[in-house]
């Protein structure tokens, strides 16, 4: 099933969520950060869907307000893609885990919380992953500054 | 913890921290796993990584799109090329650039090359990781060979930069194919020579059958690929998936085993040596002649817009998350790694294994950090 | 040695009576020196061998250039010497959170029970074939079998003592693992080695050897005890290569687990001990595996002459000569064996070694037991008291 097949059937089973074709991304569907937890599950579960293996899961920053999440998830069984995306708002941006879906969303999310300081409720071990422990900032981020970062001349 | 000894109520029994890494012999790389131990037990593992991490998805938001590519050799280099691969294909796929066809085939030359030289270091290291120094210096023996044919195409032998936007960096040299060919009917007999040395030894069955045992269902919860995957007994090859440059073309089979420990591992990548030697021949007596690159302008900008496109590299499942802006860099660039998932696993295998048995099975995973910290 | 050196001097002075203790203080400084020598010699020979079995040179650079053009087996002569210079002069570190006691105490004890070791090791005797021949060892005692079983135990003390002063975790586990496995395969070792002792009936290696020499039921190709007590050779093999902590026995000191095990604090002189106790403790066990099972210095139906005359040149003690070369030759011979199996061998799990210790080796030598008692019955019945 291609992105356009699942709105319908994501739109009618999840009536509180909002959902919308990506005009950038084909294979993506934006949707409201209400439905986090329990799309995903569906997704994961239903065997139309089917969606068994979580690719990655990560951020895209986008100053001055938004924090756009990014899961692709895949399915070995129907051999289809969905790229879900999830706006948040970048002053505090929090979201459910989805560690309990999928065991590697775990680290996934840790390094999103480290590299770009989405904080994921729920998660069982929120350390940061790839920064030492006492490191301040987020260095994925636009507007990170460190004194060793300069911008490359062009 | 402290516990008391069942048979004596007098002494007690206590857990104690064992830090292996990121210096130790056989973490290949700087891999820390902080164990827990009881004796000689693990009762629990926790790895720790980021030891390598040098912000690479950073440093391609500073640099224009064909900037990238030396940095992608950095990804994991053991197999560079297959880096190269999956971030070219992102670039060309936002770009709706299509690569000559003889710049198809010379890519899937090299990515199997290079995923035979992968997997001879890793017959090497693994096997050394359970005791056996001898097949170390056969398996790099021969990588040698292979790194001579990258040496002879590109002038590098580990960080490659060969792959560009629309093409190769240059053309293969003359007489390519010829050594190529000659390497593999030389190579390919050795083979059983790396089996005989493992698989009929009792001490190497016992070691690793029934040793740290993935279940499919566990194998893709961890996002578990390549390789991994099918050695527990999910016949899963991006390269059959979804098929991407000329491989549609080839003939192939995709070895699975359904034990899913250590020894189908091995098994499945022994396999996979003959497969890529296969793959090999093939595409040396199909590659046409033609352009070997389509020329692009030194700033390529590239439209607004963002794609996921991965391939099937030695160690699984590498894809790249490309999100553009319209502008001369990349605004965005995530890569995916096979081994970042493959790290996370251990945490559940190793329980209740032994020191041995952890060694055993941290190498048959065959993570190589660099890609994991990125 | 003590008869073989009174008469050598009392040969060369002609008459002179030499002090009790000069023997003894000259058999120390030939076994110190032999150990150092032939360690030095092994470890060259197992990087040779070693190369030739992963399709490499090995050493080649120190030593005499014209020599390396010429073959493998001729380049890299000075390496270990060179090696061992290195040791020397390198720095002795004793780290801070150490036991400096046991820490210090350790090599010196390994040290110690190798060198102790080599006290009843018959390499050769004069007067061969004669109704009382002179065995050349540095004392060839009566429980000379017990005695070094008894010795080469003291290796655990050592062992453990330097994994649980070092105050590092991985030097503990491979200090536990070297305690229990040197205790698990001291059992089936000593039981392989009953057989040979119920053959001869004498714990004495030097009778041990003149017994094979004379053979089992009159026929002198059974004598070598590796025929009738063949399981307990194999046993013993095994178990010994296991005390000795070598590859694929190397559980104690596995790099790819415990770093260096017990010696991972150790540097300079104090980790050159461990290594030189452990290749002198190697050569040992195939010195005994040849005295016991492989006839020591003699060949079957061979009795070289107390002195050879070739005419021009008169060469004495020529049979004490032949039996040295011979026992030296036989106990390459196994050394060559066991280098073999560490290049070609995986290393075995610490529990895999235990469980094939305790449940396949001690069986098989209880039953080798057996077989050598019918067969030492069958000799005193038949032939007429132990086969000597």
């Amino acid at each position: 099933m291609s992105p356009d097949e699942f709105l319908p059937t994501l739109k009618t089973r999840f009536p509180e969520v909002e959902f919308q074709l990506d005009p950038l991304n084909p294979r993506a569907l934006k949707m409201s950060a209400s439905g986090v937890p329990e799309v995903f599950a569906w997704l994961r579960d239903a065997p139309e869907a089917a969606m068994e293996f979580l690719e990655f899961s990560t951020a895209v920053d986008h100053p001055p307000d938004r924090l756009e999440l990014v899961y692709s998830l895949y399915s070995y069984t129907h051999r289809h893609r969905l790229v879900l995306k999830v706006d948040l708002p970048r002053h505090a941006p929090t979201i459910p885990t989805l560690a309990h879906l999928w065991q590697n969303a775990d680290w996934n999310e840790r390094e999103i919380y480290d590299l770009f300081g989405v904080f994921f409720s729920g998660h069982p071990d929120l350390r940061r992953l790839m920064m030492p422990e006492d490191w301040e900032g987020h260095p994925l981020r636009k507007d990170y500054s460190h004194p060793n970062l300069t911008p490359r001349p062009d | 913890m402290m516990r008391q000894f069942p048979a004596n109520p007098d002494l007690t029994v206590e857990e104690f921290e064992l830090n292996m890494g990121p210096q130790h012999p056989s973490t290949h790389g700087v891999l820390r796993l902080v164990l827990t131990m009881d004796g000689e037990r693990v009762v629990r593992c926790k790895p720790v990584v980021g030891y390598l991490h040098r912000s690479i998805e950073k440093m391609a938001e500073n640099r224009t799109y064909t900037q990238v590519i030396p940095v992608t050799d950095r990804l994991d280099y053991c197999t560079s090329m297959t880096s190269n691969y999956v971030y070219v294909m992102a670039v060309e796929d936002l770009a709706d650039i299509t690569a000559p066809p003889r710049a198809q085939y010379i890519r899937v030359i090299m990515s199997e090359l290079n995923r035979i030289a992968s997997h001879l270091l890793w017959y090497g290291t693994f096997a050394l990781e359970v005791g056996a120094t001898t097949p170390f210096i056969y398996g790099f023996r021969d990588r040698e060979k292979v790194l001579d044919l990258f040496e002879s195409t590109c002038g590098a032998r580990l960080l490659y930069n060969y792959l560009r936007i629309g093409g190769v960096s240059r053309d293969l040299p003359e007489d390519f194919c010829e050594r190529m060919l000659a390497f593999l009917d030389e190579w390919e007999p050795l083979i059983r020579e790396y089996e005989a040395l493992l698989d009929e030894n009792p001490i190497f069955y016992n070691r690793t059958k029934k040793v740290g045992i993935l279940s499919p269902e566990a194998a893709l919860t961890y996002g578990v690929s390549g390789p991994n995957l099918r050695a527990s007994g999910m016949a899963r090859d991006v390269r059959r998936e979804e098929p991407y440059a000329v491989y549609p073309d080839l003939e192939f089979d995709i070895p699975v085993r359904t034990e899913g420990d250590v020894f189908a591992r091995y098994r499945v990548r022994m396999e996979e040596l003959r497969q890529s030697a296969r793959i090999l021949r093939q595409c040396a007596e199909k590659l046409p002649k033609g352009p070997f690159l389509e020329p692009q302008p030194l700033r390529l900008v590239l439209p607004e817009g963002e794609t996921y496109v991965h391939l099937e590299s030695p160690r699984g499942d590498i894809g790249c998350h490309l999100v553009s802006k319209g502008t001369d860099k990349p605004y965005r660039c995530k890569f995916r790694t096979p081994s970042f998932c493959h790290i996370e696993v251990f945490e559940h295998l190793v329980r209740d294994c032994l020191i041995p048995d952890i060694m055993a099975i941290c190498a048959s995973f065959d993570v190589v950090l660099p890609e994991t910290d990125r | 040695m003590e008869p073989i050196f009174e008469q050598f001097v009392r040969d060369l002075t002609g008459g002179f009576q030499i002090p009790f203790w000069a023997p003894m203080l000259v058999s120390l400084g030939l076994v110190l020196a032999f150990i150092a020598l032939n360690a030095m010699f092994m470890i060259w020979l197992e990087r040779k061998i070693c190369g030739r079995i992963q399709r490499r040179l090995g050493p080649m650079l120190t030593g005499p250039k014209a020599w390396a053009r010429f073959s493998m087996w001729t380049g890299g002569w000075f390496q270990t010497p060179c090696d061992s210079v290195k040791l020397l002069l390198k720095e002795d570190i004793v780290p801070a959170q150490v036991d400096r006691f046991g820490f210090m105490l350790a090599p010196v004890l390994i040290f110690m029970a190798a060198l102790a070791v080599y006290v009843p090791l018959p390499i050769s005797s004069t007067a061969h074939g004669q109704p009382s021949p002179i065995v050349v060892a540095v004392a060839d005692l009566d429980i000379g079998l017990l005695y070094v079983v008894a010795i080469t135990t003291l290796t655990i003390l050592a062992i453990l003592t330097a994994g649980w002063a070092s105050n590092n975790k991985y030097s503990l586990l491979g200090g536990m693992r070297a305690g229990v496995q040197i205790l698990s395969y001291e059992i089936p070792m000593l039981f392989a080695l009953m057989g040979p002792m119920v053959l001869a009936g004498s714990l004495s290696l030097g009778d041990l050897v003149l017994v094979q020499h004379a053979g089992l039921f009159g026929v002198p190709f059974l004598g070598w005890f590796l025929v009738p007590s063949f399981l307990g050779a194999v046993v013993y093999l095994i178990c010994a290569v296991a005390e000795t902590n070598r590859p694929p026995f190397d559980m104690p000191e596995a790099e790819q687990e415990l770093v260096a095990g017990f010696s991972t604090e150790y540097t300079a002189m104090r980790f050159a001990m461990f290594y030189l106790a452990e290749f002198s403790n190697t050569f040992v066990v195939c010195m005994i595996f040849t005295a016991v099972f492989l006839g020591g210095w003699t060949l079957p139906g061979f009795v070289p002459p107390g002195s050879l005359n070739l005419g021009f040149f008169h060469l004495p003690y020529f049979d004490l000569l032949a039996g040295m070369a011979i026992f030296f030759a036989k106990a390459y011979a196994v050394v060559l064996l066991l280098m073999w199996i560490r290049w070609t061998f995986p290393r075995l799990r610490p529990d895999h070694l235990m469980t094939f210790g305790w449940k396949f080796l001690l069986p098989l030598s209880f039953l080798n037991l057996l077989i050598c008692t019918v067969l030492a019955a069958v000799q005193q019945i038949y032939f007429g008291g132990n086969p000597g």
